[in-house]
Formats: C-alpha cells, sequence, structure tokens
C-alpha cells in the first residue's frame, strides 16, 4: 500500500525506517502529546517572562536570548524524540540480506546527507544576518563548518549502529 | 493479552517477516505482539487471525477469562 504524503513527511521527519504500524503510530502519539504540553508551557512562560524581561532590559538583549532558549528547547525536544525513537528501536532497518543492507544503507547515507545540507542552506542566511548584527562576523564559518562536521559524525555512528553488524 | 500467534504462525508454516508483510506491520510489532508486549488494535487482530486463517477466540485472550 503506497503511503499518504503525510506519513512520509512524519516518517522522515523522526528518522523511522519502518512501516507507519499503529505501534509506532502509539510511540509517536505518546511523545509527540508529551512534547506539545512542554512546548505549550514553555511558550506561554516564554511569553510573559519577555514582557517582563524587556521592560527590565534592553529588546535587542531579551530577543538574543529567545533565540538561544528557543535553539535550547528545540535541541532538547529533538534529543528527547530521538531517544523515544532509538528505545521503540523505529529507526531500525529490517533487511534480511547483505543486498537489502547495502540499499537501505545508500538510502540512508543520502537521505540524512540531503537534509543536513538543506538544514544548513537553509540556516545560513538568518544566523550569519543575526551574526553580523551582533559583531560575531568571524564566528560564522567556523560555526557552520562545526555544525556540518558535527552532522556528519552524527550519520556515521549512526550508519554504524544501524548497518555495522 | 495472552496470544498464540507464534505457535499457530509456526504450525502454518508462515514465516514472521511474510505475516508482517501481509498485514501491513513491521516485524518488530509482530514479534512484540507474539511476545505479549504489545496489545494490537480489534482491526489489527482480525487482520493477523485473517492471514493466519483462523479466528480470533483461537489467536487471543485475556488473561484470567476463562473462555477457553
Amino acid at each position: 500500500m503506497k503511503e499518504p504524503l503525510f506519513i512520509k513527511l512524519v516518517k522522515n521527519f523522526y528518522g523511522i525506517s519502518k512501516p507507519f504500524d499503529e505501534f509506532a503510530k502509539d510511540v509517536i502519539n505518546d511523545a509527540g502529546n508529551k512534547i506539545a504540553i512542554w512546548l505549550m508551557v514553555y511558550l506561554i512562560i516564554s511569553a510573559y517572562a519577555l514582557m517582563v524581561l524587556i521592560s527590565w532590559f534592553s529588546p535587542m538583549n531579551v530577543v538574543s536570548g529567545l533565540i538561544i532558549a528557543d535553539t535550547f528547547v528545540y535541541f532538547v525536544a529533538s534529543a528527547y524524540i530521538g531517544r523515544i525513537i532509538r528505545k521503540n528501536k523505529l529507526d531500525r532497518y529490517e533487511f534480511d540480506n547483505e543486498e537489502e543492507r547495502k540499499i537501505y544503507s545508500k538510502r540512508f547515507i543520502i537521505s540524512r546527507l540531503f537534509m543536513s545540507v538543506l538544514i544548513l542552506l537553509l540556516a545560513m542566511y538568518p544566523i550569519s544576518t543575526w551574526f553580523r548584527y551582533m559583531g560575531m562576523y568571524q564566528s560564522i564559518w567556523p560555526i557552520f563548518i562545526g555544525y556540518f562536521t558535527g552532522n556528519l559524525v552524527a550519520i556515521y555512528m549512526q550508519y554504524c549502529r544501524l548497518f555495522k553488524r | 493479552m495472552e496470544n498464540r500467534v507464534r505457535e499457530i504462525r509456526t504450525k502454518e508454516n508462515v514465516q514472521q517477516k511474510d505475516l508482517a508483510k501481509t498485514v501491513g506491520i513491521s516485524r518488530q510489532t509482530l514479534s512484540l505482539i507474539e511476545k505479549g508486549e504489545y496489545n494490537p488494535s480489534l482491526k489489527l487482530c482480525f487482520n493477523i487471525a485473517k492471514a493466519l486463517k483462523t479466528d480470533l477466540n483461537t489467536l487471543f485472550w485475556n488473561e484470567g477469562v476463562n473462555n477457553r
């Protein structure tokens, strides 16, 4: 049966490699609901905190702090969902022979590299604009190179975990 | 929920991957069902029973319920 586009998107977003069956749905729904509750709490608290902070400090510093806090929360949420996916082995590929393993590993590397480059390209302009505005122009390239190298290492580690016997 | 999925699947000489593919789930999910670590939906129970050419009462039952 052909998967709808939304299911493909969900699977790709969470890094699920198996059929999106009811077990996978249960796991994702449970984790997604927890994240949604925490994100809503964070959003409302940060909105109220901003109202107070913006009257105490420079708006520029407050907005910068918010950007950093949002990024941090995003990484925490990603780490949490990643842990749930790994714990329930939803990222494991089910292959029977060497040929299937090669096909899946190739597909895995291409999709992960594609996503890394895409995210890097999407983030390049806003991050470099912000850094330039903050007067930290020299830090832009080391950050991008560091991000990409870190991603390559993460992809390789995932590859080893999923495909090396 | 107790079940006889593995027992009947072996008797019917059906491989785990084939049954999983037939009912549209992953091998991992089927394995969890067989071990009793995941309770499938009624629809999935029906599909598994149909794929194994048996009925729900033979495949699944609740622990402590005297229906066998």
